[in-house]
This record gives structure tokens, sequence and C-alpha cells, in this order.
């Protein structure tokens, strides 16, 4: 066996990865063979070194607390029961400030690096997860009227929002239906192609689609109160990957 | 304990090593959490599957994660299909991120080509023997071995030489 043939095979050699016939004629070639021999004898050294080195290195690995937050995200689901009744308690719980974090993970998105951190006007939104059953996206009460978002997705088709809005806590309702829903992207408004809405507990479900958007883009989805109510924002939210 | 329970308790204590193992392999921090994200996922899906318990867990999900990895080099290593030994190190780029880098091994393999990185760390990271990381990546058994020797030579080189600048410098 020549040399070089045999320096290319030294390593599934050294690792006991060759066919027996193959593995004797490289013994016998080591054996008559000093440089070679001495090559085999450093490359299993330096493998050692490689996977010493190599594994120490992932040993100190400490995974970034946003990716692993990012993760727990989405594999606990939330609270689905607990968190709409006991609205209070959540808020307490969750967080006192104005900014809350929110992942997004869609089917067509690529997956996000990082937790957005978005404030909101008022309260606090629970996190979003894609599955099945879908879990709402963010949660928003306002002078006695709660706002969900259930389900957001991108896609070529274009962009579609579920969301409620429905009174609590006592509150009236207030010609919810009325109320208008826009979304905006990075080079401004999108057209509103399809709007539906239905009663649904007490308050009113609506499916919107507006154009697509770039994945990628950051998008701000904003509802208005109705003109002759004074045309206020009533929720707002931008959402980035 | 719920079954989420169960599984973090069993997940964080190896998601640091999982996500440099990811890193490793696929070369970039950014590429390396979406595999973790991944494979987290795949493997809180086939958890009630797992039979061997909290002993089994570490080796399992490092399976998973490493077959995660291989499926997106397999995707992007298609693109390039002339083996020249001239691209075998990249031009240096500034890490990612602003941490530490570990050990000097973990420098000098990360500065291989993808390619070459690629099998050096299937090999000598996670063990894997040649006709496996043939599978995995999709490539002939010879390409293997010999993408192994140019690599090995080039690190060799490479580490024995910071080697020799310290102690000249001693």
């Amino acid at each position: 066996m020549q040399c070089e043939r045999v320096q290319l095979e030294l390593h599934a050699f050294l690792q006991g990865e060759m066919p027996p016939n193959e593995q004797a004629a490289i013994e016998e070639h080591l054996s008559a063979c000093r440089a070679c021999s001495e090559e085999a004898a450093a490359m299993k050294e330096f493998g050692k070194l490689l996977s010493q080195g190599l594994k120490e290195w992932v040993d100190q690995g400490v995974c970034p607390p946003q990716l692993a937050r990012q993760i727990e995200l989405t594999i606990r689901p939330v609270a689905k029961k607990a968190w709409w009744k006991g609205w209070p308690t959540y808020v307490g719980a969750a967080s006192a400030a104005a900014a809350v974090f929110l992942v997004i993970m869609a089917s067509r998105m690529q997956l996000p690096q990082e937790l957005a951190s978005v404030p909101l006007v008022g309260t606090l939104a629970a996190q979003l997860v894609f599955d099945d059953p879908p879990t709402p996206v963010a949660a928003e009460e306002k002078e006695g009227t709660a706002l969900t978002i259930h389900k957001l997705d991108t896609a070529s088709s274009g962009t579609r929002i579920q969301y409620s809005l429905k009174p609590t806590n006592g509150g009236t309702e207030r010609d919810l239906a009325r109320y208008q829903p826009q979304l905006s992207g990075p080079n401004g408004p999108l057209a509103l192609r399809q709007l539906n809405q239905r009663q649904r507990d007490g308050g009113v479900l609506f499916d919107v689609v507006f154009d697509p958007v770039p994945a990628g883009q950051p998008l701000t989805f904003t509802v208005s109160k109705p003109a002759d109510q004074g045309n206020q924002v009533f929720f707002q939210i931008t959402l980035h990957k | 304990m719920t079954l989420e329970e169960r599984f973090f308790a069993l997940y964080k204590p190896e998601q640091g090593r999982l996500y440099r193992t990811a890193w490793a392999i696929l070369g970039n921090e950014a590429d390396a959490g979406d595999a973790l994200q991944e494979a987290t996922i795949r493997a809180y899906r086939a958890f009630d599957q797992l039979k061997g318990g909290a002993a089994a867990f570490p080796a399992w999900i490092r399976r998973i994660l490493v077959n995660t990895c291989t499926q997106i080099l397999r995707k992007r290593m298609k693109v390039i299909p002339v083996e020249r030994p001239e691209d075998l190190a990249e031009e240096k780029v500034a890490p990612e991120v602003d941490i530490p880098l570990g050990s000097e091994v973990w420098e000098a393999v990360r500065e291989l080509d993808e390619r070459y990185r690629a099998v050096v760390v299937l090999r000598f990271l996670n063990d894997m023997q040649l006709e496996d990381i043939a599978t995995a990546l999709d490539i002939p058994l010879g390409t293997v071995k010999s993408r192994l020797h140019t690599a090995l030579k080039a690190l060799r080189n490479r580490l024995q030489a910071d080697h020799g600048e310290r102690r000249g410098a001693l």
C-alpha cells in the first residue's frame, strides 16, 4: 500500500472502522514504514486533543437567556381557562411593567431570533403559541372592554388577524362592531381586503384580512373607536420578529 | 409533576451543551438557536416515548439535535458543488456575540470552511462513525475521509503553530 493512500485511511483505521482485509493491509504497512507509523501516533494524539477541546468547550456552554425563554414559551401552553377568568391575578402575577414579551411563531414566518419587547397601551398581553387549539396572542383590557387577538397569520395571500372585542366587568357594549382595525407596515397602512364580524360570547369576533406584508417586517395593528366616539386609538400593538 | 415540568427538569441542565453543540455543527449562533428550538419541540413531542428515563435523556435529545442540525446542513451544503482545498479556511470574521470563545481548539475549528468544520465536529465532538457522517450529510464516504484528512492537517498546523508561538514568547 502506498503511503499516500495509507495516510488518507489512517483516521478510519485508528477508529477501527475499516473492513478487516484493509485493516490488515494498513497494519502491515505501518509495521514497515516509520513515517506512516509516526504519523499514525501523532494523529491519534491530535484526535484526542481535538475531541477533548471541543467537548470542554461544549460543556461550558450556556444558552442565551432570551432564546431559553423563547423556547420555554413555545412549549409551555398558556393556562387557557385560568387566564381569562382570573384576569386580575394573571395581571399581577405576570408583570407590573408596561412592556411585555411577545413571541411570534407562525408557520410561514421564520423562527424569530429574539423576543420582541412590545409596549402596550394599558395592561399586558399573554404569550402566543400557534398550536391546536389556538391560544390568544395578546389581550388588553381598558375602559371595560377587552380586546383579544386570537390569530395572526402572514402569508403571500394576505395578512390575517382574528380578534375579539368584549365588554367586561360590567362595562357596556358601545358599538364594538364599529371599532375600526388598521394595519401598517414599514411603508404605511395596508389595504383592508376583507372584514367579517359576528356576535360571539357577548362580544364581537372580527376576522380581517389585509394586504400581505413581507416576512420580517414590523407590523403595527391598531383598533380605533368609531368616529362619533372620537376616533381615538383604543388598542395598538407593534409586532416584530 | 406535569409533563412539561418533567421535561424541563431534564432539559434545562442540557440546554447550554445542546446550544453549543448546534453552534459547533452549524457554525453560527443564529442557526444554532433555530436548530435548538426545533429540536426541543421535536423532543418534547416525542418525550412520552422515551424509554430509560432520566439517565437516557441527555443522549436521546442530543441525537435529536444532531439530526436536526445535519438536516439543515444537508440542504445548505448542496449549494456548493466543487471541492477545492483552498476553500479550506474562510476569512476570519468577527465573533457574532461579544463573549469569550472558550477553548483554543474551538477557535481553530470554527475558522474552517463549513464543509470541513461539519465533518470535524461530527467526528470529534459527536463521536459519529465515518459512515454515519456520510449518511447524515449525504456525501460519499471517500469525501468524508478526504475532508477529514485535509482539515486535520490544517488544524494541526494552526494549533501547533499557536503552541510554538507561545513557547517562543517565554
